[in-house]
């Protein structure tokens, strides 16, 4: 009963949130940015569930773990389905290099930030123990948020390459980070003695059988969109099969499930000689809903019962985001304006709030963290490192907010001021 | 023979994966969390159970596996249908084990939602127009047979149960026998459906048979209560009782004098029809059944107009609208204790009937969403299939069949000739009455539960016998209703008449 009233609850919710009618509100620069980070969803699901009014109930929430799982599967395949070979090489080579040299310095920065943290946080300090910890903050903290819009004040052509310097980084970021995340939570394996200790073999055997998965995988989509012809609803169950089953099997050999799908969804996107665009279609659909339910979810695993070093280990990562990954980007892009032929034809923007954009954290850094809470059964140390990614994720998105906002205001005050040309600019502005 | 091949290879993966996930989980990974994770926050953690673990890949496991082995088994000419049970029966308790009981109370969710959109698509199919033409043939046929099964299949029940030693002296067995009867009347609209989507047929016979169908279930909601109530209090006083009344499987509370007096209906709801039929005392039992019968048409007519408001004003993702839509008629049925098969069918009439023209994308989907839900829920059916209960009473259990099978047969044929039907409808129009499933293996499970809470320890035997019957006829009826939706023409759309056209017309004219 009280599953039911959860899962309805949460689904009218994402329903409405991703309705036509909500659209224009959509539009709005500040609500651009909540709605893109999943901030309201979350909010919502936090007020709902059990740190809130408690309208989901805390034992509503275990059983929604299949699905859960499910959505993890589905997260991690439209991540996947990302990395096509064509499209790998077609990228600039500024931006795979941008992206792995944030994920190479966020790894680092961040990485010690979570050792820093969980050494004063934590009772347990052996490696075993960090690891998972560690590993989730410096993965949540790689790469940063593909949402452009709210930031666009003009539509040129230096700013549009900046946008897709930003966006394709981003996703790559966001593959290199469910990487890293599945390798380095595969290999801190719980005994049955209740410690926690990195153990290689136990590992490779998780990365393996992920590996196998998508081998696997991949020979059912094959087969399975063979069988199913043009018939959609046998596409559905060809899709909804595979997704489930990936994402369940991982989870029982205690692999990250995002990890796995991710690594089907890489190589559905390279086989040969199959029309993925159905497949593709069904997927894309229910994006923003599957979102949006997503971030709902999280908010209803959140802990709000913090206390001051989870809040201090929040700012630490927020304000890293604000020193490090501005002035990281900017380089990059600089010198990849340098050494990109045909700049001259349209060079980057020297000032622009864009710049700012990379302080946003990327929203798959929620999904490391449920993908963390489900691992670890939601342990009271998972929801509340949940809590604290969502915080930090929060205020980074902040800044570059209010600094959008400003600079809205100043210029639609200018134009106010200047006349019709002034307005055409903003009115560009708005997509 | 190649596709075959590769249809077995792809399965064998499948099964390979869900069977070495188990094993890993069930030896590596701790059933209790921990307690080292707790020192660090001083805080209780909940484990996963195993087959709650086990659930996400099950799910993917029948979704799959059952949808393959339908695959395989279509060229054969057999219905998919019966793929989807055999792979369900294959991988459950009774073979291998692979979904475990415990983890099959995790799949409750994907039966709640098969059964509302399967009657959501009942409903699509009902038009008004239709049954306006045809009110007497769908009542003749639905009154003929019903009566016809129930004195019949007692009848045959007075021979069988004294053999199997159950009850002493003839009231009870008559009232035993009472029990199988109404049992044995239920017909699964699921298994209708699903070979009605598969085959697509469309014709007379396929809308009166899907008509018929859900006029038994609103009458044997009553029938059942009754009986149920009735046979079930005079059993308690005539029998011993077993003493050994298991308080946690006993739905009803006893009353001072016998009769049980209320009950959770929720308690009892289950499987295809979420029916939840509670033996009530005396006149209150008429109430009930009036606020029952009257609660769920009504919940249906409000559950149809939310729906159409969300389809006209939102209008947007309607797959995943629809998943939840039924979800949210599961809840509010098992909320306010309601028929989800009603709610559900009036929902899906009200839509088809009323806005079915500018609603045509909605019921688009509910047709392309019903074989997913179609593949889980029979395999979740077969799986819930116990061999060991079949194996024991099968011979006994197999002559209350072939009984039950003649007289739907004679009845239906002599209905509709009185119907004055077209000579195709009437030769097999009694095919679509033979399947059992989910329905039939719910009111068993609620006459175990029944006779159990009043101390009477016949209620498991009667149960075994009960599912022995409901099993074979899961078996038998798909086979019987395709042959028939062939033989008749309308697979495939191929004796579609025009909307409407009500059965017998063609006759008459």
């Amino acid at each position: 009963m009280q599953v039911f009233l959860t899962i309805l609850v949460v689904v009218i919710l994402a329903l409405l949130a991703t309705s036509r009618r909500l659209y224009t509100l959509r539009r709005r620069r500040p609500v651009i940015v909540l709605v893109a980070g999943g901030w309201l969803a979350m909010g919502a699901g936090a007020a709902l569930g059990p740190s809130g009014v408690a309208l989901i109930s805390e034992s509503a929430v275990l059983p929604m773990t299949p699905l859960l799982m499910v959505g993890m599967g589905w997260i991690g395949l439209m991540v996947g389905l990302q990395l096509r070979r064509e499209v790998l090489v077609a990228l600039p080579r500024a931006v795979r290099r941008l992206a792995t040299a944030d994920a190479v310095a966020s790894f680092l920065i961040f990485g010690a930030i979570g050792v820093g943290g969980s050494l004063l946080w934590l009772e347990h300090t052996e490696p075993g123990w960090l690891v998972g910890p560690v590993v989730l903050i410096a993965c949540a903290s790689m790469g940063w948020s593909m949402e452009t819009r709210s930031l666009r004040a003009r539509e040129d052509a230096g700013a549009q390459r900046l946008e897709l310097l930003i966006r394709a980084s981003a996703a790559l970021a966001g593959v290199l980070a469910v990487a890293v995340f599945g390798i380095g939570e595969s290999i801190a394996t719980r005994w049955n003695d209740g410690t926690m200790r990195v153990h290689l073999l136990q590992g490779a055997i998780r990365i393996g059988v992920c590996v196998a998965l998508a081998l696997a995988a991949s020979y059912l989509i094959r087969e399975g969109l063979r069988l199913a012809g043009r018939d959609r609803d046998h596409q559905l169950v060809v899709f909804l099969g595979v997704v489930a089953l990936v994402a369940g099997v991982a989870m029982q050999f205690g692999a990250p499930t995002i990890f796995a799908a991710m690594l089907v969804g890489v190589v559905v996107a390279n086989m040969q000689g199959v029309d993925l665009r159905q497949f593709e279609r069904f997927i894309l659909k229910a994006e923003h809903v599957i979102a949006a339910m997503f971030a709902l979810l999280a908010g209803v695993l959140l802990d709000v019962r913090i206390g001051a070093p989870e809040i201090a280990l929040a700012l630490a990562i927020a304000a890293a985001r604000l020193l490090f990954k501005p002035a990281h980007f900017r380089w990059w892009a600089r010198r990849s304006d340098a050494q990109t032929p045909g700049i001259e034809a349209a060079p980057l923007p020297t000032d622009s709030a864009l710049y700012v954009g990379p302080v946003r954290q990327s929203p798959l850094a929620v999904a490391l963290a449920v993908s963390f809470v489900l691992m670890e059964d939601r342990s009271a140390l998972s929801t509340r490192l949940l809590t604290i990614i969502a915080i930090a994720g929060f205020l980074s998105d902040l800044l570059p907010l209010s600094a959008s906002i400003a600079r809205h205001g100043l210029r639609r005050r200018s134009s106010q001021g200047e006349g019709p040309e002034a307005s055409t600019e903003i009115a560009g502005a708005t997509p | 023979m190649k596709r075959a091949i590769r249809i077995l290879f792809a399965l064998g993966l499948v099964l390979a994966f869900a069977w070495g996930g188990q094993i890993w989980s069930h030896t590596d990974h701790p059933t209790e969390a921990p307690d080292s994770w707790v020192d660090a926050l001083d805080q209780p953690v909940e484990g996963l159970s195993p087959a709650l673990l086990d659930t996400g890949a099950g799910v993917g496991l029948l979704l799959l596996g059952s949808w393959l082995v339908g695959q395989l088994v279509a060229p054969t000419g057999l219905p998919r249908m019966m793929g989807f049970l055999l792979f369900g029966l294959f991988c459950g308790p009774s073979v291998l084990g692979i979904v475990s009981r415990a983890e099959m109370e995790y799949l409750v969710l994907v039966n709640d939602l098969a059964i509302a959109l399967i009657a959501l698509l009942a409903g699509a199919e009902i038009k008004i127009e239709f049954l306006r033409k045809s009110l007497r043939a769908v009542t003749l046929i639905t009154v003929i047979e019903m009566a016809a099964v129930f004195f019949g299949a007692t009848a045959v029940s007075l021979l069988v149960v004294p053999r199997l030693g159950m009850v002493e002296g003839f009231v009870p067995t008559l009232l035993v026998s009472l029990i199988i009867g109404t049992v044995l009347i239920t017909n699964s609209p699921a298994v209708l459906l699903a070979l009605v989507t598969e085959l697509r047929a469309k014709g007379v016979l396929t809308r009166t048979a899907l008509a018929v169908t859900v006029c038994k279930d609103l009458l044997l909601v009553i029938l059942f209560t009754i009986v149920l109530a009735v046979a079930g209090s005079m059993l308690a006083d005539r029998l011993p009782a077993s003493g050994h009344t298991d308080g946690s499987a006993a739905p009803s509370s006893v009353g001072a004098e016998g009769a049980p007096t209320e009950a959770d209906p929720a308690e009892l709801a289950d499987a295809e029809g979420g029916e939840s039929h509670a033996p009530s005392a005396g006149g209150a039992m008429w109430l009930t059944l009036a606020q029952h019968l009257g609660g769920s048409l009504a919940a249906g007519v409000i559950a149809g107009l939310a729906m159409a408001w969300y389809l006209h004003r939102i209008d947007a993702h309607l797959p995943i609208f629809l998943v939840f839509a039924c979800f949210g008629l599961a809840l509010i049925c098992e909320a306010l204790h309601l028929e989800t098969l009603i709610v559900a069918v009036v929902a899906g009439m009200l839509l088809q009937n009323v806005w079915g023209e500018r609603l045509e994308g909605f019921f688009e989907t509910v047709e392309e969403t019903s074989t997913p839900v179609f593949c889980v829920f029979f395999a979740v059916t077969g799986a819930k299939i116990d061999l060991e209960q079949v194996g024991a009473l099968w011979h006994w259990a197999l002559a209350l069949v072939a009984a039950r099978c003649v007289i739907v047969w004679l009845s239906t044929t002599g209905a509709s000739r009185v119907s004055r039907l077209d000579a195709t409808t009437t030769r097999w129009l009694w095919v679509a009455f033979v399947p059992q499933a989910g329905i039939s293996l719910a009111l068993a499970l609620i006459v175990e539960k029944t006779l159990t809470g009043y101390g009477l320890s016949i209620g498991s035997s009667l149960f075994t016998l009960l599912v022995g019957v409901i099993s074979l006829n899961l078996v038998v009826g798909p086979l019987l209703l395709s042959l028939g939706l062939r033989r008749s023409g309308e697979a495939g759309g191929g004796n579609a008449t025009e909307e409407g056209d009500a059965p017998g017309e063609e006759q008459r004219e």
